[in-house]
């Protein structure tokens, strides 16, 4: 190895060390065996730099957020059912959305937050939904594109359960990737790569609820640091798409608002552990 | 080349030349479903909206009876192409036409004009006064649920005429609240060319549809039946008898002077009440075919 090289080995060695020792060691929920991955804070811009984004995806701007906690997969039926046994994740025209380990769906943010007080009290932990800020700063991992994995379309199918071409057998008139994920609806979390900060499904699988109230201009009104949009609106957000959809459904900066009572098959919901 | 030879390929070519214009016929019908790109399908609709499609389904937009929506893309019909909003995971107004309250009236009384353009009683909407002052479809009519999408008459038009609503309660009213007239059967709410949108050329001939022996011609007409009817009643209602905007005498006393007889009757110790009222005299007020002078003065 030569002395350059091996300087920045030393270099990303002692800088990774360094960068780690600041967050939370990864953690493990005893109730539910939930694991949790921590993410160091740190500011990025927030929103839809590429342009292949809606209005309420604008202005793109720069957002910091403290260190937290996030839950490496989606929140399954079994850990799910720990709280509510009778829950009933359905199907979707015949194929099951219920097995445990399929993300919960059906749920609606009402339900989540419940699950996360509940979870909260039996482990001794802050858990919560992630903020929108949270949840974009974590899906994006560094990154600055519409996808964590980059522009090919191809790789949607490495990294998140969408609307492929298996799907598309089932229903011919929805826009799907070219590529094929072998699922036609919610996939066993983890099936997929992660991202860089180790998130599975954090694209993909199911839509994910968020802590803010959905408002179409929040990013003109939120501060810098640790924003959560908690003003008046009668919607809450949802993030990162879901096994139904299609390319523009499934980027890091799309928000959707949705009646906090409402839930369907592909809308799910992962925690975040607050930092210690 | 020999005759039959000439029909021998005459029959082939012409069978080739149907092929091709039949081809030619499927390009065009081809075009149409093009025309549909971006239409995904009631079903995938349902998979979220699951409520809306159910009151739908029992709507009479989807009896197979009547012409309009109900097939593979019902929804899509009034909502536009769902493709889009699909994939994109929905949300409000999201790539996909709404019915909100904040919409552009107009725009969304165009999308229910789409196949009600030749509705009877559609005619004179434009020019109307609904539709004039952005009142739209969906103001009045539940587009999902509902086996008729009638509105409920008249609570649907006591929702924004709260002023005829009073009316409507008080003492000496039409029966609306009874339910033996309802607000349509005077009001054309899709338009109309008279006043008040009234279902007549203009008020007057509309009281006469119902109040025919009012009408006359009478040998001695009274000048305000001729001229309005609302010169002495209040048409939706009034706490007076008989629908009057005053109690009688006032009422009489703003056309009548004292000239012909005094306004109190014969001594100080009697009053023009209800028992003594100007009708008591002269109860042909809408109009006398007595031939004496007392028919001009409706007496009788």
């Amino acid at each position: 190895m030569s002395h350059k090289k091996l300087a920045t080995f030393l270099f990303l060695l002692i800088f990774g060390y360094v960068a780690s020792a600041d967050a939370d060691p990864p953690y493990t929920d005893p109730a539910t065996g939930m694991e949790f991955v921590p993410v160091k804070g740190g500011c990025y811009q927030m929103g839809d730099s590429v342009g292949d984004g809606d209005p309420n995806e604008r202005p793109v701007h720069e957002v910091c957020v403290t260190d937290f906690s996030i839950g490496k997969f989606e929140v399954t039926n079994g850990q799910y059912k720990k709280f509510r046994p009778q829950h009933n994740s359905g199907d979707s025209q015949g194929s099951t959305l219920n097995n445990d380990n399929q993300p919960v769906v059906n749920v609606s943010w009402e339900d989540a937050v419940a699950f996360a007080k509940w979870l909260s009290q039996k482990s001794g932990q802050s858990y919560r939904l992630p903020t929108e800020a949270e949840w974009e700063y974590a899906a994006r991992a560094g990154t600055n594109k519409s996808r964590f994995w980059g522009d090919s379309p191809d790789d949607a199918c490495k990294y998140a359960n969408v609307a492929d071409i298996t799907a598309k057998k089932q229903w011919a008139q929805w826009t799907a990737f070219s590529c094929d994920d072998g699922y036609a609806v919610s996939a066993p979390v983890g099936s997929f790569k992660p991202n860089s900060y180790g998130l599975n499904d954090i694209l993909g699988n199911v839509w994910e609820w968020c802590e803010d109230i959905y408002n179409s201009e929040a990013y003109t009104k939120l501060p810098k640091n640790n924003p959560v949009f908690s003003g008046s609106g009668e919607y809450r957000v949802m993030r990162g798409g879901g096994w139904s959809n299609g390319p523009l459904g499934i980027r890091s900066s799309h928000r959707v608002g949705l009646s906090p009572n409402f839930g369907h098959h592909a809308l799910g919901f992962r925690l975040v552990k607050a930092a210690q | 080349m020999k005759r039959g030879n000439i029909f021998a390929h005459f029959v082939p070519l012409s069978l080739l030349l149907l092929c091709c214009t039949l081809a030619m016929g499927g390009t065009t019908g081809g075009k149409e479903s093009n025309d549909k790109m971006g239409f995904i399908g009631a079903l995938t609709c349902k998979d979220c909206h699951e409520a809306q499609y159910n009151s739908y389904a029992k709507s009479i937009h989807f009896k197979k009876s009547i012409k309009g929506p109900q097939s593979q893309d019902a929804c899509e019909t009034c909502h536009g192409a769902g493709a889009k909003h699909v994939e994109k995971g929905g949300g409000r107004d999201v790539d996909i036409f709404t019915f909100d309250k904040k919409k552009d009236p107009k725009e969304k009384s165009a999308r229910c004009l789409t196949c009600h353009q030749r509705t009877p009683g559609m005619d004179l909407w434009e020019m109307g006064a609904h539709n004039r002052n952005d009142v739209s479809c969906d103001s009045c009519h539940e587009l999902h649920a509902g086996v008729t999408q009638k509105p409920k008459d008249p609570e649907v038009c006591f929702g924004c005429h709260r002023d005829i609503k009073i009316e409507a309660n008080k003492r000496s009213h039409h029966p609306i609240l009874e339910g033996k007239v309802r607000c349509s059967s005077c009001h054309a709410p899709h338009g109309s060319l008279s006043k008040g949108m009234v279902r007549a050329d203009d008020p007057q001939q509309l009281c006469y549809k119902c109040h025919a022996d009012k009408r006359g011609p009478a040998a001695w007409e009274h000048p305000p039946v001729e001229e309005d009817c609302q010169s002495c009643h209040s048409v939706h209602g009034s706490n007076h008898a008989r629908l009057l905007n005053e109690r009688i005498p006032q009422l009489c006393q703003n056309c009548h002077d004292w000239s012909r007889h005094p306004g109190t009757p014969y001594d100080n110790k009697a009053t023009f009440s209800s028992r003594w009222d100007c009708l008591r005299c002269h109860p042909s007020i809408h109009g006398s075919n007595s031939p004496s002078g007392g028919g001009m003065r409706h007496v009788r």
